[in-house]
C-alpha cells in the first residue's frame, strides 16, 4: 500500500514532466535540423513545414494527456507555467535563426536548449529528474566543445553539428518515450460501476 | 510502546482518511494544487460510481473542495484539497509514519 501510495505521490507531483510524447515530437524536430544540417532537407522545408508540424505535435500531445488522463494544476501559478514553456520554445527558435542565418563561431540554439532544459525541468521542492541534468550538461558541453575544436571545413569535424543534433534528437525522443511509459503503466484501467456500463 | 499502545494507535487513525481509495486521493491531492475527476480515475482505477462517493464522503468532512465548469463543451469537475484537508492528511502521514518506526524498534516483553 505504502508503495502504491508513493507512486501516486511521485506520479502527480511529476504529471507534467512526464508527459513524454511533447519531448518525443521536440527530438524529431531537432532530427529534422540535423537532416538540414546535412543537407538533406533545404532550410525552407525546415522552417516552412517541419517546424510548425513540430510545434504542432507539441501542443497536441498536451490535449491528448489531458483528454485520456485528465489534468493536474501544480503548485503555483498555472499561468507562470505556461509563460515559462512559450519563453522556451520562443528563444529555442530565435536562436536556431540566428545561428542559420548570422553563423555565430558557436551554435547558440544547443545552448538554449540546455539552459531551456534545466529551467523547464526544475521546480523549487522537488526531487530534480537527473537524466534531464545529464542531457543539458551534455549538450553544452558538446557544443563548446565543438566551438574550441573549430573544425576546418571538410574534415569529418565538420560534420560535428550534424552529430550533435542527431544525439540531441535521439536522446530526447528515447528519454521522452521513457517518460511516456512510465506515465501509462502508472495508470490503471478505470473499473465499471456494478451495472457493467464501462467508464 | 507496548503491543497494546501500538494497537491503541492504530485504531486512533482517522478512518474517513484511512480508508485506501480515500488515502490515495487525498495523497494526490497533497501533492498538486487540484487535479480534474478524470485524473484521480485514471489514477486509483476506482468506477465513476466509486469516486463520486469517495469524493461526496470527502466533501462533506470538508476535506476537499469540488468545483465544476465547462472546457469546450465538456463538463470538468476539479478537486482541491481544502487547508484543514491538506492538515488532515499531514497529520496522517505524521501518525502513519509514526506508528511504523514504534512497530520497527517494538520487541517482545520478556
Amino acid at each position: 500500500m505504502m508503495q502504491d501510495l508513493r507512486r501516486v505521490r511521485y506520479i502527480t507531483e511529476n504529471y507534467i514532466n512526464l508527459q513524454g510524447l511533447r519531448w518525443v515530437f521536440w527530438g524529431i524536430l531537432c532530427l529534422l535540423v540535423a537532416a538540414e544540417d546535412a543537407g538533406l532537407l533545404p532550410t525552407l522545408l525546415l522552417f516552412v513545414v517541419g517546424m510548425p508540424i513540430g510545434l504542432a505535435l507539441f501542443a497536441w500531445s498536451g490535449y491528448y494527456y489531458s483528454n485520456t488522463y485528465g489534468r493536474v494544476q501544480e503548485p503555483g501559478n498555472a499561468q507562470s507555467e505556461l509563460l515559462r514553456m512559450g519563453v522556451f520554445f520562443a528563444t529555442a527558435l530565435t536562436s536556431f535563426l540566428i545561428d542559420r542565418t548570422l553563423h555565430p563561431p558557436i551554435y547558440i540554439a544547443p545552448l538554449v536548449l540546455a539552459a531551456g532544459l534545466l529551467l523547464m525541468h526544475y521546480q523549487i521542492g522537488r526531487p530534480y529528474r537527473w537524466h534531464y541534468l545529464a542531457l543539458a550538461v551534455l549538450v553544452a558541453v558538446a557544443d563548446i566543445v565543438l566551438y574550441w575544436t573549430n573544425p576546418a571545413p571538410g574534415s569529418p569535424l565538420s560534420r560535428a553539428g550534424v552529430v550533435l543534433w542527431t544525439f540531441i534528437g535521439l536522446t530526447f525522443i528515447v528519454s521522452g518515450l521513457f517518460d511516456h511509459l512510465l506515465l501509462v503503466q502508472a495508470f490503471k484501467p478505470v473499473a465499471e460501476d456494478e451495472h457493467g456500463r464501462a467508464i | 510502546m507496548s503491543m497494546a499502545e501500538l494497537f491503541e494507535e492504530l485504531a486512533n487513525l482517522d478512518k474517513l482518511v484511512h480508508e485506501p481509495a480515500r488515502l490515495a486521493i487525498l495523497t494526490a491531492l497533497s501533492a498538486c494544487q487540484s487535479a480534474d475527476f478524470l485524473y484521480l480515475q485514471r489514477l486509483t482505477g476506482l468506477s465513476k460510481g466509486n469516486l463520486s462517493s469517495h469524493l461526496s464522503k470527502l466533501e462533506e468532512a470538508q476535506l476537499v473542495h469540488l468545483s465544476k465548469k465547462f472546457i469546450g463543451k465538456k463538463p470538468n469537475t476539479q478537486v482541491a484539497l481544502t487547508a484543514g484537508g491538506r492538515t488532515a492528511i499531514d497529520q496522517h502521514w505524521q501518525q502513519l509514519d509514526a506508528l511504523r518506526t514504534n512497530a520497527r524498534s517494538w520487541t517482545p516483553e520478556e
